[in-house]
């Protein structure tokens, strides 16, 4: 088990701070739903975490062991990234698709394990009928959910997902998220979601961050995060927040002033 | 960096492996030099008389001949040149069969009378059965940028005369060939930048070709006239001329092109006894535009026209390649347009082993008052060296000068 | 649940089966071009105006190297050119000395230009992209036109000094491309537009060039930008597959990574990819490999951007596989394209790089035509 602590991080592409001061701790078999509105720099956190951007100041610490100071390879093999939108530009299967998960653990070769594991993991997803057609035939959901197989074949401790729910239909969003939250469960691991979908976020996150002009704005359990007066605040948008068996939802009434 | 690193290395690499690449010259000795010190001696020579017609020789009949040539003629010892590719080359018996790639060494071998030795010509040879009568009929192995190199091997020829530069460069001739034990020659045999390189070419084929008596006639004759002229014009004034050249046809002439001091041609209108307006320019080739010719204002325009090999065949052509060029240049001003001194001459026959006529026809142009004609010029090379008769009704000049 | 397990299990192992047969697949191409590129070459190897068999070929082949390596000594202390005259046949030194070079000079320049054109591709993750894009042509024509325009009347080494100038600026190009990258950040649309400029800039100059040159030595510039086989020697084979040995393992090595970039950089920084480093030795390796060939054989087109394509819609886009084949598909155009280069009515000789483009563009339209999904 590994644990990931976030310390007094910030970020700047030029001149504007993106990110000023962000402190998140992240517990084991956890997880994390980051929202905030758009430019409030949820992607820029996911990408300092996994070292794709280095932070000006404050550091990450995994394990109590500064990323920055980690090997590539092994940082492959705690964290997996995927990114909101995934262009595949050469054609691939899916098969290739998630062996190409399994970089950080092979060499030039793969091995029979590493074939196992993609079977394992082709298996857990359902996309065994998939296995050999090409990616780039496929629709976006089931591309969604390839890219997801091949970070788990990546077999990380801590899962960082941006937006994976943004171009989906209704249905391949659920399962989506149930597929990262049984993954969660199951495997035990950890995951940071950027999310805008906040009806999504309060379903499945056990915990939330919410965002706001690079500050962490609010950050607890669902319920404590997604009050009316934090998503007005943060979003500038009037909303009832109401709860249906037992389940949050956020409904949009109209745009206001910030608060 | 370390990828820096090892590209440097792997550079360094690579160019000590091009300096290997250098390997010396082949090695072939003159038949019957049984101790191989390139020296035929006349006991070395009687034993293998003697031993032939024992039945017991290592030579041929034909090898034997060379021989005794070798013996009688060359003292026994091979000849030896350096050819403009700056390369050695060595003859150990006298050389029966030639590939000529050029129309340049083409009329070098006419001059020297070696024309029945061709085997193997390139396709410009081919074009010109007028000149060459007997060597267009030939094989042909190729152009002047790619050659069959097996169907030169089949031609089994004793010498090869190509370029010294260029795609079919002797270096690289001699890289293909040399395993075949074929000798490799890189002239030009026309008149390049060097004015006097095309004569000291011309005499190294001679004394490959055991031909220096032809040579030397021909050299007689050119100095000859080149002596007139200069006595002619010394202490003339020497008119302003302006030359220029289309790379062709005449839908070619885009630009003004002219010549520096450092090109041929410049030399050559100098030698004639003309003043060239571009004597300013440092480049070879300048261009120039209309409007810098009109106010150098030249007294002489002389226009070169490419492609066109011995004259051309009618008035129209160089006439309308001098009308092509007036267009929209407003020239009307210049002393040489006002006194109607604009004469297109063919590219080729400035530029060869006849250039003498091109001196001598530029001469006449610069000073009208020149008592030599240089159509009489022209038809001397033609009757006495190329051994062609003087074909009537080409325009070598145009218009045509009053004599 | 039970039969469930079973029906699961069964599955993977048919997943698994399949699987293995689509890398047996991809193998077999390798292995089939491998043999296609030695029937060829033989075939090519028995045109010429000595009639010598297909059989004969191979046999001077074959008993042609023991013979050389039999007498290395005396190769050393002589000449190749002196072993030839004193141990060859005719026949022999023809195969050694005419035919072998530029059959050798195409594979090799295939092969060199197919994997640096698969490498391009996946450098700068765009399947526009050659060995040529990034301005290494023009670079090299420059240097090239340099040697020949201003070296016009340079006789001694001059075929030495054209290659080395149009290596030297081919790679020229490309440290300015990097120099750039390095500063700008890695980014294929920083390579790529730098590599534009840079082309425009070096057939701006080769035009300067060719303005003010000679007309002899301005048609030998156009007629080396055409490409040929025909300067092909040992000396120079030998450098070629010096520069190939050094660059393509490397190249293969870097497979992996680059199957990474073709998912996004931030996916492949995610996988443990040093993606700017990658980007970077790959680009320079593909370089310097293209500058290898071309400066020997002059632009030779088409092949870069051609042979990955067609692989790629043959063994899909695994680069692990598709690199060795391209490569070996490059060897089998520009062969193709040398045999047809010389047609019946010799000696009249097409310039085998105008050739590649005309046997080359409609097989790859074929291929457009009716391949039935989307390929990039």
């Amino acid at each position: 088990m590994v644990k990931l602590e976030v310390k007094n991080v910030k970020f700047r592409y030029t001149s504007v701070p993106i990110l000023r001061d962000v402190c998140i701790e992240l517990a084991e078999s956890e997880m994390l739903g980051v929202v905030g509105p758009n430019g409030s720099g949820k992607s820029t956190l996911l990408r300092c975490i996994d070292r794709i951007l280095t932070p000006q100041e404050g550091c990450i610490l995994l394990d109590g062991q500064d990323i920055k100071e980690m090997h590539l390879m092994d940082l492959a093999k705690k964290m997996a990234y995927i990114p909101q939108s995934t262009t595949q530009v050469f054609p691939a299967s899916v098969f290739d698709t998630v062996l190409m998960g399994r970089r950080p653990h092979i060499g030039w070769r793969s091995s029979e394990e590493d074939i196992e594991k993609v079977l394992e993991t082709l298996k857990l997803l359902n996309l065994e009928d998939l296995a050999m057609s090409d990616i780039k035939s496929l629709s976006g959901g089931q591309q969604q959910k390839i890219f997801i197989a091949c970070a788990l074949a990546q077999e990380p401790k801590i899962l960082l997902l941006d937006e994976p729910t943004s171009s989906l239909d209704i249905r391949h969003q659920l399962e989506v998220l149930d597929i990262i939250k049984n993954s969660v469960v199951e495997k035990g691991i950890s995951a940071i979601i950027a999310i805008h979908d906040l009806n999504l976020a309060a379903r499945y996150t056990d915990r939330i961050i919410m965002m706001n002009g690079g500050h962490i704005y609010a950050a607890g359990v669902p319920s404590s995060v997604l009050t009316p007066e934090n998503i007005n605040h943060a979003y500038g948008v009037e909303v009832d927040v109401i709860n249906h068996n037992g389940k949050l939802y956020v409904l949009p009434i109209r745009p206001v002033a910030k608060m | 960096m370390r990828n820096v690193l090892s590209y440097i290395l792997v550079m360094g690499l690579i160019g000590s492996t091009m300096l290997l690449t250098v390997m010396p010259a082949i090695a072939i000795g003159i038949p019957g030099d049984d101790d191989g010190n390139d020296n035929l001696t006349e006991k070395e020579l009687a034993s293998n008389i003697l031993n032939y017609m024992l039945g017991e020789g290592d030579l041929s009949l034909y090898e034997l001949r060379d021989a005794a040539h070798v013996y009688a003629h060359w003292n026994g010892m091979p000849r030896t040149i350096v050819d403009t590719a700056e390369r050695t080359v060595t003859i150990y018996k006298p050389v029966k069969t030639i590939v000529a790639l050029s129309s340049d060494s083409a009329r070098a071998l006419r001059i020297l009378g070696d024309e029945d030795k061709v085997v193997g010509i390139s396709e410009t040879i081919k074009k010109h059965p007028y000149y060459f009568p007997e060597m267009s009929h030939r094989k042909s192995v190729g152009t002047w940028k790619e050659v069959d190199w097996e169907e030169i091997v089949a031609l089994e020829p004793d010498l090869l005369i190509t370029y010294a530069t260029g795609s079919i460069n002797a270096d690289l001739a001699a890289d293909k060939l040399d395993p075949f034990g074929i000798t490799v020659v890189g002239l030009y045999l026309y008149v390049t930048d060097e004015y006097e390189q095309i004569f000291d070419e011309h005499e190294k084929l001679a004394i490959l070709l055991e031909k220096e008596e032809a040579a030397d006639k021909y050299l007689k004759w050119h100095d000859g006239y080149e002596t007139r002229v200069h006595d002619f014009i010394a202490g003339k004034e020497k008119p302003k001329v302006f030359m220029t050249y289309t790379g062709g046809s005449i839908g070619k002439i885009m630009e003004i092109a002219s010549y520096g001091p450092d090109a041929i041609d410049y030399t050559l209108c100098d030698k004639a006894g003309g003043s060239p307006i571009t004597e300013v320019f440092s480049t070879k080739y300048p261009k120039v535009s209309a409007e810098w010719v009109l106010r150098e204002n030249p007294d002489i325009i002389i226009l070169k026209g490419g492609g066109v090999f011995g004259g051309w065949d009618n008035e129209t052509e160089p006439a309308n390649l001098i009308a092509q060029t007036l267009v929209g240049k407003n020239w009307g001003d210049i002393n040489a347009i006002e006194n109607n001194k604009i004469y297109a001459v063919p590219w080729s026959i400035t530029n060869g082993l006849e250039h003498i006529y091109g001196e001598v026809l530029l001469a006449k142009i610069c000073h009208p008052e020149l008592d030599i004609d240089p159509t009489e010029v022209y038809k001397e090379f033609l009757e006495d060296f190329l051994r062609v008769e003087y074909p009537e009704g080409k325009v070598l000049v145009y218009p045509s000068l009053a004599s | 649940m039970p039969e469930l397990k079973i029906n699961g299990t069964e599955k993977s192992a048919e997943i698994k089966a399949e699987y293995k047969k689509f890398i047996g697949r991809k193998i077999m191409f390798i292995f089939a071009t491998t043999i296609l590129v030695i029937i060829i070459a033989g075939i090519a190897a028995t045109l010429g105006p000595h009639q010598i068999s297909i059989t004969e070929v191979y046999s001077i082949v074959w008993y042609g190297i023991p013979k050389i390596l039999q007498n290395l000594d005396f190769i050393l202390t002589h000449s190749f050119k002196d072993f030839s005259l004193t141990y060859f046949t005719k026949e022999e030194s023809i195969i050694w000395f005419l035919r072998l070079p530029p059959i050798v000079m195409a594979i090799l320049a295939g092969i060199g230009l197919g994997i640096a054109g698969t490498t391009m591709q996946g450098v700068v993750r765009n399947p526009l992209a050659s060995p040529y894009t990034l301005g290494i042509s023009s670079a090299a024509g420059f240097g090239a036109a340099l040697a020949i325009i201003l070296g016009a009347g340079l006789a001694t080494g001059q075929n030495i000094i054209i290659a080395v100038n149009a290596f030297f600026f081919a790679l020229c190009s490309s440290f300015i491309i990097y120099g750039i990258s390095r500063y700008k950040g890695v980014s294929p649309e920083t390579m790529i537009l730098a590599g534009i400029a840079l082309m425009y800039l070096f057939s701006a100059m080769t035009g300067v060039l060719q303005y003010f040159g000679e007309e002899k030595a301005v048609a030998e510039v156009v007629y080396w930008m055409f490409g040929s086989l025909a300067r092909a020697s040992w000396d120079k084979l030998f450098v070629m597959f010096i520069v190939l040995i050094i660059c393509i393992p490397l190249i293969m090595l870097k497979s992996w990574d680059l199957n990474a970039l073709s998912a996004g950089d931030e996916r492949a920084k995610s996988l443990g990819v040093n993606v700017d480093r990658t980007r970077v030795v790959c680009f320079m390796l593909a370089s310097l490999v293209t500058a290898g060939v071309i400066c020997f054989t002059g632009t030779i087109g088409f092949i870069g951007l051609v042979a990955p394509h067609m692989c790629r819609m043959i063994i899909g886009g695994d680069n692990r596989y598709l690199i060795p084949a391209s490569g070996l598909f490059g060897a089998i155009v520009l062969l193709s394209a040398s045999i047809l280069a010389r047609p019946p009515i010799a000696p009249s000789f097409i310039p085998v790089g105008l050739v590649t483009a005309f046997l080359g563009v409609p097989m790859f339209l074929y291929l457009i035509l009716r391949r039935r999904k989307e390929f990039w």
